[in-house]
């Protein structure tokens, strides 16, 4: 983010066009918006209704190097995917929580975590990423795909994410960076913010 | 946020090890495949971007690091 988008935009309005944009949806990207970061052998562990709300922009679980038994923050949990996958490789004895802003999505993601078999694993919270509702040093990893560079407070996150995760406990997200200058047309554009 | 700005904000932080790896670069079309994206955004972008813009939008990265 930039010093004009952060003038352009307030902070609060930003978090509002974006659950408000996630809100709306009807359905995600769909498996061809990710076919390119999961492995066949992946999408077959997911439920179709995981993979139909795919909204992510890569695989943290593939480089995440979970093992069972280690419990696992996944920010923005969406549809699932990623919680889904970290269910079934933290078991057994492990656990997932799944961490998302709308109801509406943690109550989609524990359905889909029910159709694949892992439910007792998982669990989905409703909560902000800037406020993480998790004691200080209670996960061993925390995963996120697509979702920091959602938030206006990107260095809050960072800092929640630092304190919840155990000493020696690892970060592993997938998100997108942006090298080039864009169009200031884009930088005001809610819909922009919001992917 | 750039590559490099999201590495030092993890770091400013505490956090160690600090990794990026995985670099895809997402076009225009790749973006516009998923649904947050209207298509008046993709239409703006089309317009308002350069083609050799329109093939590297942003890159999606593995980014890991470790809390000591």
């Amino acid at each position: 983010m930039t010093a004009i988008s952060q003038d352009l935009m307030h902070q609060e309005d930003i978090t509002n066009l974006v659950k408000d944009a996630y809100a709306g949806l009807e359905s995600g990207g769909g498996v061809e918006s990710v076919d390119w970061a999961y492995s066949a052998e992946e999408l077959a562990e997911l439920p179709a209704g995981a993979r139909d709300w795919a909204l992510g922009v890569g695989n943290p679980v593939r480089y995440a190097g979970l093992r069972p038994g280690e419990t696992v923050l996944d920010v923005g949990s969406g549809g699932g995917i990623d919680s889904i996958l970290s269910a079934r490789r933290v078991s057994p004895g492990g656990h997932v929580i799944g961490l998302d802003i709308l109801p509406e999505m943690t109550a989609r993601a524990a359905e889909h975590a029910a159709q694949a078999g892992v439910a007792e694993v998982c669990e989905f919270r409703v909560g902000q990423m800037e406020s993480i509702p998790l004691p200080d040093a209670s996960v061993d990893v925390a995963i996120s795909n697509g979702v920091i560079n959602l938030s206006p407070r990107k260095s809050r996150v960072m800092a929640e994410l630092f304190r919840i995760i155990r000493p020696g406990g690892r970060f592993c997200v997938s998100d997108l960076v942006v090298e080039n200058e864009l169009p200031p047309e884009m930088l005001t554009n809610g819909a922009a913010w919001a992917g | 946020m750039a590559e490099r700005v999201f590495a030092r904000k993890l770091e400013k932080v505490g956090f160690s090890d600090v990794e990026v790896r995985g670099h895809r670069p997402m076009s225009i079309d790749d973006i516009a495949r998923f649904p947050l994206y209207p298509p008046e955004l993709i239409e703006l972008m089309r317009k308002l971007m350069s083609p050799r813009q329109q093939v590297e939008v942003a890159t999606s990265v593995i980014i890991r690091a470790r809390r000591p």
